[in-house]
């Protein structure tokens, strides 16, 4: 275990980093594509919309159209409680005909909590001197993928901050050792990354070990409160090199990209428009391919950062759950994550309006899988978790809500990325392809993970969707279940 | 029959003129162009960077169908729904073909090169 830093020189590294050349070859004018004044402006424009225009946008919404921003801004303005049941229920439904009852499911591996930035909300903050800092060696991602790996999981997010001792070299070593490893018949498929904004060339060396999805989360649209909160002298303060860090990921050849905002650091409202403004600029410059998934994780508590409990920007449940919908409408074929910062109740409330994905089983101290502590240790962790049940719970959960849960991973394994995945998916027709592959998942993970609770309940779910399947499907995903019955694995369609 | 054979040998002639001087990734997607319009196959290609299959030319169809991956290099995999009236010893001959194209290829990355 690595404990303080490496005799590198920090300032000298940090200099390095920031390429203006990769930036300015995508302003217009010299401005970015977030306009905070227009943004205000649309949210000020559209209140108090008329029921029939907010119907008009919905119906859009279902035949899997992507909405402008101000249609979106209508759908953020809604005031009455029976319109937004209606949104809902809409979400529900777009989120059913492109992706089908089923869940995406992963775990978070936080490799590293050095970090250089001094984000005033972040508990790995450069100047919190009550973090206790730690990199993962090598040998110790080999054990924390171990024990994901014995739990059932068969992607993960990669989680490092922001400092010369988890560069791309060691972020690339640390894939490559995850990839490698295996147990029973067990092995990480997808590996995704989150990780700081970097230059073309560093992305290709990531592009090189064949990651999942590349996520870099802007925090706040709003450039203001983007400057107030990430100090200057900082890489991070660089609202730019942030805004286009996906930009570049798309230019070094990773094709799938993912977006998010931090909420509860600006009006939840401007957040949601400038996730649509990402999206919609990632489209304009890549060929219609937009972001593969979009987050919104709430603000948590984190060890001294005072931060959180002063923001007069908190989201509440009831907000969050309109944020989550109106995403949804806004970009159909997007995948949504929610993740465990939100607390149970919430995730039950707020999956059926349109998330894609989860995590379970989630640790975010570092080294928490290997060393098996169970109770939340603020001092090595980013934030606060609200959901620290395991996989096999959440899995029960889910399966008695009627969702399959997906460990599936094929399409990233046969070619089935980026344009051609867009592609599928926005034609609507995405679940014809990961259903069939959740289903056989889901199954391999009853078998081989599942507590007998969860079995019988998994068992129960897996006949009902291959009950919906399209006919022609059936015998092939009925001999699959079969084979994987009689132990062969990794069977896809 | 030999008619045939002549007439793919013919074809598959064009394809490497009309490839030669393009970049990897328009030529494969020439390549997959000609493949569905000529014999309806379905096949797309795919960068291999470790576990993944990254896309580069190329598409299936709207409906899933078990696909069959085929190494062509170390660097590149071909991915095939449907074969169409490809016969047994075409796919062969254009396998090859396909192998020695890209092997002159696999040094750099097909979607940085432009």
């Amino acid at each position: 275990m690595l404990t303080k830093s490496a005799p590198v020189n920090v300032r000298e590294w940090m200099q390095s980093i920031i390429k203006e050349e990769e930036i300015e070859r995508y302003l217009v004018h010299g401005r970015d594509f977030i306009n905070d004044e227009e943004i205000e402006n649309l949210l000020k424009k559209c209140r108090n919309p008329e029921p029939q225009k907010v119907r008009d946008i919905i119906a859009k919404s279902l035949a899997l159209e992507r909405l402008e921003p101000e249609e979106t801004a209508t759908l953020l303005n809604v005031e009455d409680e029976d319109l937004w049941e209606e949104i809902f229920q809409a979400a529900g439904e777009v989120k059913r005909r492109v992706y089908g009852d089923r869940i995406v499911t992963f775990a978070p591996l936080y490799c590293s909590n050095f970090c250089v930035n001094n984000c005033l909300y972040c508990g790995f903050r450069r100047d919190n001197h009550l973090q206790k800092r730690r990199q993962l060696t090598i040998e110790e991602v080999r054990k924390e993928a171990e024990a994901l790996v014995s739990m059932g999981h068969k992607r993960l997010i990669m989680v490092y901050g922001e400092h010369p001792l988890s560069d791309v070299e060691y972020i690339a070593k640390t894939i490559q050792t995850v990839y490698e490893t295996k147990v029973g018949n067990g092995e990480i498929r997808r590996v995704n990354v989150n990780a700081a904004p970097m230059d073309i060339a560093r992305l290709r060396v990531l592009k090189e070990v064949g990651i999942g999805t590349f996520q870099v989360f802007q925090e706040t649209y709003h450039h203001e409160t983007y400057k107030k909160v990430h100090p200057e002298g900082t890489i991070k303060a660089h609202y730019r090199w942030r805004l286009y860090a996906l930009h570049r990921a798309q230019e070094a050849g990773i094709d799938d990209v993912a977006i998010g905002a931090l909420f509860g650091l600006y009006d939840w409202k401007f957040e949601v428009l400038g996730l649509l403004y990402h999206t919609i600029d990632l489209e304009r410059h890549f060929g219609g391919v937009g972001p593969h998934t979009i987050s919104f994780p709430r603000l948590e508590p984190a060890i001294n950062t005072p931060f959180v409990q002063e923001t007069r920007y908190k989201v509440s449940d009831r907000d969050f759950k309109r944020l989550v919908a109106v995403i949804r409408l806004s970009v159909p074929y997007t995948g949504l994550i929610i993740t465990a910062r939100e607390p149970a109740h919430v995730r039950r409330e707020v999956i059926p309006v349109g998330c894609t994905q989860t995590d379970a089983s989630t640790r975010i101290g570092i080294g928490a899988y290997s060393e098996r502590y169970t109770e939340q240790d603020l001092e090595r962790q980013q934030f606060q978790i609200g959901d620290p049940r395991s996989l096999d719970e959440v899995v029960r959960e889910l399966a008695a809500m009627g969702y399959i849960t997906s460990f599936c991973t094929a399409d990233y394994r046969c070619g089935r990325t980026g344009k051609y995945f867009m592609g599928i998916a926005k034609k609507g027709k995405i679940h014809h392809f990961c259903m069939p592959n959740a289903i056989l998942t889901f199954k391999e993970y009853l078998i081989d993970y599942a507590s007998p609770e969860t079995r019988k309940v998994g068992e129960a779910l897996i006949e009902k969707k291959f009950a919906e399947l399209d006919e022609s499907l059936k015998p092939i995903v009925r001999e699959y279940l079969n084979r994987i019955e009689h132990g062969e694995r990794d069977l896809r369609i | 029959m030999a008619r045939e054979t002549c007439a793919f040998e013919d074809w598959l002639h064009n394809l490497k003129e009309n490839t030669r001087e393009k970049e990897t990734q328009e030529a494969l997607h020439v390549i997959a162009l000609k493949l569905l319009e000529r014999f309806g196959a379905r096949v797309w290609f795919a960068e291999i960077l470790g576990k993944r299959w990254s896309h580069i030319a190329g598409c299936g169809g709207d409906f899933p169908i078990p696909p069959e991956q085929i190494l062509l290099t170390p660097r590149f995999g071909l991915v095939v729904e449907a074969w169409g009236s490809l016969s047994p010893e075409e796919k062969e001959v254009l396998l090859t073909f396909l192998r020695d194209f890209l092997a002159q290829r696999s040094t750099s990355s097909a979607k940085s090169e432009s």
